[in-house]
Parts: C-alpha cells; sequence; structure tokens
C-alpha cells in the first residue's frame, strides 16, 4: 500500500474513534436534572447541583418545589388533596412527584438509577 | 521488430492499466471498510434499536409512564392516543360514551348496542362478580358518588342517603346479551374505575403486537403496570412495589419478571393509601366494599396482581382487596393469577408463583409463605 493509502485509513479511523466517543459522551451519565412536565408537556428543567425554589403555575393552580441537597421535593402546592407535597423527596434517575389535579409531574433525569423499571401502586 | 516493441508497450500498458485498476479497488475496500467501521460504532443502536426512551404523560385522568426499548416519541404519543380512546368509551363521567349512555337508560329497559370490546369486558365484570362473591362490582357508582373520595368534596354519607344508593347496586341488574346491554336498575351507576387501568394495558398490548412487535418496555396506566417482550440487557424487568405504609416512592419489594419477545405480563396492585380522606384519626380509602357501602375493612392494606391479563389483574387487586387474606386468595386461584398480599401486621402473604419473582426490600416486613 502506497503511503497515501495509509494516511487515509488512519484518518477514517481516526474519524471513526472520534465519533465513537462523541455518542458515548452523549450517553454518558450527565448531572441529574429534575425536569418538570406540566400537562405531559416540559415546561422547565434544573440541575440538581443547583440549590432553589421554584414556582409552577398552570391553568389549575400552582405548585412549589424545591431543590437542596441533591433532591427535589414538593414544597407546597393549592390543589385539593395535597398528595403531591407528602409525596417523598427524589434525587434518582426515573423517579417522580406527581401532583395529578394539577397535571404536574417533577422527574428525575439522568444521575444514578434507583434500579426500578416501573412501579406499581 | 517494430511489431515487437508494438507489442511490449501495449502490454506495459495493460499492465500499468491493470495495476492501477487494482490499487484503485484496494483503496475502494479499505474505504469501505473503514466506513462500515465507522457506521458500526456510532449507528449501533439505531440498527439494533436498544435505546432507552421514556415518557410521562397524562390520558384517562392519570398519570401513563412509559420506558421503553426501541420506540421513541413516536411511539409514546400512539400509545397516549390508544389511552384517550379507550377513555372515549369507558369513561361514565364524559357525556355520549357508552357508558354514559347506559347510565343514562338505566331502568328504562332500553337496549343500549356496545361495541363488542365493551361488551366482553362487561361479561368479564360480572364473571369476576360471580366468582368474587361480589367483592367486585362495577356498578357501585351511586355509593362511590356519595363518598366522593378522590373527588373535590369527599365526606361520610348519612345513613339515609347511603341506604337509598345501596338499593341501585348490583351487578346482577347489568344483563349483557351479545352486544346488547339493559341496566335493570333506576338510576344506576355502572363505574368501570376498577378495571378500567387494567383494560388500559391490554389494549396498549393490542397496539403494541399489531404496530411495534419489536420493541419491548413497561408501560404503567396509573400504576397498572404492563411488561412487554425481552429487555435488551437480558434482565428481568423490575417493577417496585409501593411501601403501603410510608410515602410516594418508598418500595417494600419488588417483582423482577423476564419475559422474551412477543410475551406479556401485568402487575397491578390496590391500596388503602391512593386515595382516602381521614376524619377522626380513621382513613376511609377508596376501595368500598359493595356488601357494606363503605370503605373495604379486612386484614390487607396492598393487594398486588400478576397476570397475563391486564384486566384481570386491576379486576382481582380490587376484588381479593375486599375479599381479605383467606377468600382473596381462593378467589386469585380461582382465575389462575399470582397474588402478594401485604397484611396490616406487615407480614407479606403470597403464592408460590409470586415467590419467583419476589424480592422483599424493606426488612420492616415479613414474608410468610402460603400454599395456594
Amino acid at each position: 500500500m502506497k503511503k497515501n493509502d495509509v494516511i487515509l485509513v488512519i484518518g477514517v479511523l481516526i474519524l471513526a474513534a472520534a465519533a465513537f466517543l462523541w455518542t458515548s459522551f452523549l450517553k454518558s451519565e450527565d448531572g441529574a436534572k429534575a425536569v418538570v412536565y406540566i400537562n405531559g408537556e416540559v415546561s422547565a428543567s434544573y440541575d440538581l447541583i443547583q440549590d432553589g425554589e421554584y414556582k409552577i403555575e398552570t391553568e389549575e393552580g400552582s405548585n412549589y418545589f424545591g431543590i437542596k441537597e441533591g433532591k427535589a421535593d414538593m414544597t407546597e402546592a393549592d390543589c385539593p388533596d395535597g398528595l403531591c407535597v407528602k409525596q417523598k423527596s427524589v434525587s434518582k434517575n426515573g423517579e417522580t412527584i406527581v401532583c395529578l389535579p394539577h397535571k404536574v409531574v417533577i422527574e428525575i433525569e439522568g444521575g444514578s438509577s434507583a434500579g426500578m423499571d416501573a412501579i406499581t401502586r | 521488430m517494430l511489431l515487437q516493441k508494438l507489442w511490449q508497450e501495449l502490454s506495459l500498458n495493460r499492465k500499468k492499466r491493470r495495476m492501477k485498476k487494482k490499487m484503485f479497488y484496494n483503496r475502494v475496500s479499505v474505504l469501505s471498510l473503514c466506513l462500515i467501521v465507522l457506521t458500526a460504532l456510532t449507528g449501533c443502536d439505531y440498527m439494533k434499536n436498544t435505546s432507552n426512551y421514556q415518557n410521562t404523560g397524562f390520558a384517562m385522568g392519570t398519570v401513563i409512564a412509559q420506558n421503553m426499548y426501541g420506540g421513541g416519541e413516536e411511539t409514546a404519543e400512539q400509545i397516549l392516543g390508544v389511552v384517550n380512546k379507550l377513555e372515549k368509551t369507558i369513561s361514565w363521567r364524559i357525556d355520549g360514551t357508552e357508558v354514559f349512555l347506559i347510565n343514562q337508560n338505566a331502568g328504562t329497559e332500553e337496549p343500549i348496542v356496545v361495541n363488542e370490546k365493551l361488551a366482553e369486558w362487561l361479561h368479564a365484570c360480572k364473571d369476576v362478580y360471580e366468582k368474587s362473591d361480589g367483592a367486585l362490582d362495577v356498578t357501585v357508582g351511586p355509593v362511590a358518588r356519595l363518598w366522593d373520595i378522590g373527588g373535590e368534596n369527599p365526606r361520610i354519607p348519612d345513613e339515609q342517603e347511603l341506604k337509598e344508593a345501596f338499593g341501585k347496586i348490583g351487578a346482577d341488574n347489568l344483563q349483557v346479551d351479545g352486544n346488547e346491554v339493559i341496566f335493570d336498575v333506576e338510576d344506576g351507576g355502572l363505574d368501570l374505575g376498577a378495571v378500567g387501568k387494567g383494560i388500559a394495558c391490554d389494549e396498549i398490548l393490542s397496539f403494541l403486537k399489531e404496530n411495534a412487535p419489536d420493541i419491548s418496555g413497561t408501560f404503567s396506566v396509573g400504576g397498572s403496570v404492563l411488561i412487554y417482550g425481552e429487555k435488551p440487557t437480558g434482565q428481568p424487568w423490575r417493577v417496585g412495589i409501593r411501601n403501603p405504609l410510608g410515602e410516594e416512592g418508598e418500595y417494600m419489594g419488588a417483582v423482577n419478571i423476564a419475559q422474551k419477545q412477543g410475551e406479556q405480563m401485568c402487575v397491578s396492585t390496590s391500596g388503602d393509601y391512593e386515595k382516602y380522606f381521614e376524619q377522626d384519626g380513621v382513613r376511609y380509602h377508596h376501595i368500598l366494599d359493595p356488601k357494606t357501602g363503605a370503605p373495604a375493612r379486612s386484614d390487607l392494606i396492598s393487594v398486588t396482581i400478576i397476570s397475563e391479563s391486564g384486566f384481570l389483574s386491576d379486576a382481582l387487586s380490587t376484588a381479593c382487596f375486599v375479599a381479605g387474606r383467606e377468600k382473596g386468595l381462593e378467589i386469585a386461584d380461582v382465575f389462575g393469577a399470582e397474588v402478594i398480599m401485604i397484611t396490616r401486621d406487615k407480614e407479606v402473604v403470597m403464592t408460590d408463583g409470586s415467590e419467583e419473582y419476589f424480592e422483599l426490600l424493606d426488612k420492616e416486613f415479613e414474608v410468610k409463605n402460603e400454599e395456594k
């Protein structure tokens, strides 16, 4: 093989390696985020690393949730049953806090997994 | 001599051309090889369809949590569509649905023609009603409306109104003949709330089998979970069982269920912690005992049913919860379903089949094995 051929082969292999690393990086464990869904649509997303308090406004009412020490928790809500506030704080991939009357879901994406594919209740 | 020279030159040219051709093909094949490697490394996921996609949405008044491999947003939207479509048949709240019309014509002896599927489901509801000795009764609507648990004004009904509503319940009044339904009681209230989520799981299953047989995943309709196909990692699917005495997100155990592509399993749970109100220190939960017209009081606080049928998993979780430990085990046995019961004393009672799946995660609970 000529020198140019070798250069060509090496070039393509480098490209392949770069592409592989890029796609792996995209799939790798990112910092965990709390993603807020209102009626199934993403409304906001917050890094769990950053402490903060947030308000979620919906047509049916308001919810307040806070992020502290890497966990998200529903702190207040004006929904009729208040069940969402009673739910425990979440921090692992796939965990959720749900306010059914307001159609609000806070879901953790990324980070470590609790190991469950689904929850029956 | 000239001829020889000419011939020599021609052959040399031919050789050069052949060599050039060879080198060209060499380069092309090397390049192709590299491109194949490149595609394989990056496109692997897309070709094998094993990347994970999760979606949380709302339909039929509850949360639909989808966790699938090989599918994406489009499949998720279609599945939400399947549940929305089901609601338009079985919701008693929405004007014009077949269930709504059945209730509207209750007591008039007017037969309502329903679609084949609904007729089947109503037959199945009656079957469970009979075999559970009335523990599951989908005509309990009038009584449920009084309590309004999970609604805006939950309260304890007074004796008089409860007595009146009582006279309106009883699945015997529901007559299903082919595709015709006669609801033979005035102000009857057919309410498929106790089986709707399980039926949704079955509808999702039908959709997947026909339109997406190669994907796999777990699909939760308000806590009734459909497990479909084989997890790409080869591991069993892991479904957490909520700790009935803990907060949302706390598991007391899990069921690990492996499936092959094309197979399914459904898991549903009924518990006294899902919807309730408290008054004077007493909890009034939403699973009514059709015989007393009040929240079921037995030794059980949670019942999980594992069955290939979504409808049965949902229907039996309610029936067994109401019936209690002993009768509940009998009922599950009649239908060939596996059950995991949690008692007030934090004991976990289950059938042999469940033992294979169940994994205890919270040692506060004690597993007591029961023979089928």
